[in-house]
């Protein structure tokens, strides 16, 4: 699963990177100049590395069981310019929350806890 | 069946219908574009029929799983590590259902906290205080063997 997430991470990075450039063609169009084979270049290749993106997306919200707001926020994430970072940011954080919360949460129903252990006692521990 | 009518599967079932014909048409609308001579639209051309495939992928997957499902898968597999993690402890698998009581509780704290836990345990007192007071030989002998497991956790702990 952290394959998952790396490969997410590294395609994260590379959209978001192609989309800036992207960002800085179209705003030479909006100024008048109109460089015709930047264009042709830029926008296909973020276009078919979106799809990739879009693919390494999937297969670590299928695996990690993302509701439909999160893989929202990540498509969305692929073609709004500077986005991609902060969201790919934010998924670490919270998949790796996730992970190590599932990693030592209980089972379901664990109704004899044990004694209770005092808190401020576990403090003074390194 | 009543599964895929959910508030949650309509509203997908819808954004896909909304979807499917909205990429078929900018598919025609590029591919109109790429054959009045723009080489750029062969490239999306192409590609909105992928974001179709992958938007009805993506519709297949949100529908077969539920945020209660997923809670659940996550319940069984921390399960799983924790009977792992004892058995390995003490040296051999450890079925679920024979985990001491109390096993669960180290998985949500700190490690230092179950230290803490195994050095207050005062067999004279049969606990801390008041409240082991009245506690049976089956309680007493499954609190002592909750604290060995403690103990040998962080042991393990300290070895590391």
């Amino acid at each position: 699963m952290t394959g998952a997430l790396t490969r997410y991470r590294v395609m994260a990075f590379i959209v978001g990177t192609a989309l800036l450039a992207l960002t800085v063609v179209v705003i030479f169009q909006l100024l008048g100049f109109h460089p015709k084979t930047a264009e042709a270049i830029v926008a296909p290749i973020h276009g078919y590395l979106y799809l990739i993106y879009l693919i390494t997306a999937a297969d670590l919200g299928v695996r990690a069981r993302w509701g439909i707001v999160r893989f929202l926020t990540v498509i969305c994430a692929g073609f709004v310019p500077g986005l991609a970072f902060y969201i790919e940011h934010r998924i670490t954080r919270q998949m790796r929350a996730e992970w190590s919360a599932e990693a030592h949460a209980g089972p379901k129903g664990n109704a004899e806890p044990g004694p209770a252990p005092e808190p401020s006692a576990g403090e003074t521990n390194p | 069946m009543a599964r895929y009518f959910t508030r949650r599967c309509l509203w997908m079932h819808a954004t896909l219908i909304v979807l499917l014909p909205a990429f078929a048409w900018l598919t025609w609308w590029q591919l109109s574009r790429a054959l009045a001579g723009n080489t750029l639209s062969w490239a999306y051309t192409f590609e909105w029929p992928l974001f179709a495939i992958y938007a009805v992928y993506l519709w297949w997957q949100l529908i077969h799983s539920s945020p209660d499902a997923r809670a659940e898968a996550g319940r069984t597999a921390s399960a799983e590590a924790q009977s792992k993690a004892f058995g390995k402890a003490r040296g051999a698998p450890v079925a679920a259902e024979d985990l001491p009581p109390g096993w669960a509780l180290t998985g949500g704290r700190e490690r230092s906290v179950a230290v803490a836990a195994a050095s207050a345990f005062d067999p004279k007192k049969g606990g801390r205080g008041e409240r082991y007071k009245e506690q049976t030989p089956e309680e007493a002998a499954a609190l002592e063997r909750y604290n060995r497991y403690l103990a040998s956790l962080a042991e393990a702990d300290r070895k590391k």
